[in-house]
């Protein structure tokens, strides 16, 4: 039996086809290439998504488009397929992407250049990390291999930490969203971290893409929070990176950039130890040369004061051996004792002898 | 950053610079510096057992980032 023909309205024609569009393509994702690129009013994006064999327009707000694209560039559309009332089929894009590593290095320098522009990469506006920090609030997912180097490295250097850690995607569409949510989160705290660390990972240029959206670089750049970005390998650069107060080539990177070596402080701090236990028995060892020193010169000044006295003694000792009586005497001198006058009995003595004499006559010589 | 007796790794390390700068000053005196070096071996000891000791307090938020309030 052939089935009856449906009578519609045009209004309720395109209504029942959208809602068949829908039903059929609840999430629908479209890969091409951009091509009519424009935005209208400052609001309003159009553009066609073309292959080679077909072309379909596209329509969204500038607010969802998160990332630069061009004429040329293949992106990835994420759209539900719409009739317009004036009969025109397109697709209402939620968001778009590039796709393909020309496509998203493409967009990864038109946003660059516009960031540039307008300064958010300027060097003056990055600021100093505290040395020491205490607090510290971190943004990545916490099963993320990133994640885990930063914390070891940041255990096997230092201790003591609050760390605070916003678990979000760290790859995929919804991504830039949370970590800018928990951006918001940490930025409004009464007392907010010292520092705010982005960290994941190594990847493919798409899975860093989440790093590049305009809006997340913007909330990087708003923090009142200092910012550490460690983001995927060296050779790895986002606008994340480019844009945080403090870029580092790795997660385990940011952590040795975070916290000083407790190791190194320790070896450190011994020198310090050394140094001045080298001083105070420098010092020590000046005083006790100084002090032999003294003791010399005392011991060399009396030597030679004791020598001088020697040196009196024995010529007081020669004057006093020229007038004993005793030498006179062995020269065959004699002492007379007695009155000198005739008759009288005196004392004669020699070296040897002690004589009794008398006095016989006294003239005058 | 982690602390002990109320003074913080960082204290306790300009502490011992401040006495390392004493002892190559010209206030130096033999006299003060054995207590002085005692003083320093203490915060040195001080130090690493601080450096040691502590852990990181990692606290990963419940709230959830994935849906904005």
């Amino acid at each position: 039996m052939a089935s009856q023909p449906v009578k519609l309205g045009v209004s309720e024609c395109i209504a029942v086809v959208n809602q068949v569009l829908a039903g059929a393509f609840p999430a629908l994702e479209v890969e091409g290439e951009v091509a009519s690129y424009k935005v209208n009013q400052g609001k309003f994006v159009f553009f066609d998504l073309k292959d080679s064999d077909g072309t379909l327009g596209c329509f969204m707000t500038v607010w969802q488009q998160r990332v630069p694209i061009e004429d040329g560039m293949k992106v990835i559309v994420r759209a539900t397929p719409k009739l317009t009332p004036w009969g025109k089929f397109s697709l209402t894009v939620q968001s778009v992407r590039p796709s393909g590593e020309g496509s998203l290095k493409k967009s990864f320098e038109l946003l660059k250049a516009k960031l540039q522009t307008e300064g958010l990469f300027a060097a003056e506006r990055k600021r100093l990390l505290p040395a020491e920090p205490s607090r510290v609030a971190v943004i990545s997912s916490t099963q993320a291999a990133g994640y885990a180097d930063f914390i070891e490295i940041l255990t096997q250097r230092w201790g003591g930490l609050d760390i605070q850690v916003a678990h979000t995607q760290v790859q995929g569409e919804a991504a830039p969203d949370q970590m800018i949510r928990a951006i918001e989160y940490f930025n409004q705290a009464e007392d907010p971290a010292d520092v705010l660390v982005l960290i994941r990972g190594g990847g493919s240029a798409d899975d860093l893409a989440a790093y590049n959206d305009e809006r997340l670089v913007r909330a990087i750049a708003g923090s009142r929070i200092p910012t550490l970005v460690g983001v995927g390998h060296e050779v790895d650069v986002t606008l994340a990176d480019m844009v945080a107060d403090v870029r580092a080539a790795t997660p385990s990177n940011a952590a040795q950039i975070l916290v000083p070596d407790a190791r190194e402080i320790i070896t450190s701090t011994r020198e310090r130890v050394r140094r001045m236990a080298s001083a105070t028995e420098r010092a020590l060892d000046e005083i006790r040369i100084d002090t032999r020193q003294w003791l010399r010169q005392a011991y060399d000044s009396a030597d030679m004061h004791f020598d001088q006295l020697l040196d009196q003694l024995k010529s007081l000792r020669a004057t006093l051996h020229a007038y004993d009586p005793q030498a006179v005497l062995r020269r065959g001198y004699a002492v007379l004792r007695g009155e000198i006058a005739s008759g009288n009995q005196i004392e004669i003595m020699t070296e040897q002898q002690l004589i009794q004499a008398e006095v016989r006559d006294v003239k005058n010589r | 950053m982690s602390k002990t007796d109320n003074k913080t790794i960082t204290q306790l390390r300009t502490e011992l610079g401040e006495l390392l700068a004493w002892f190559e000053s010209d206030e130096f005196t033999p006299e003060q510096a054995v207590d002085k070096f005692t003083e320093a071996e203490a915060l040195a000891a001080q130090i690493e057992t601080q450096l040691a000791e502590h852990k990181h307090q990692i606290t990963v938020l419940k709230k959830k980032f994935d849906e904005a309030e």
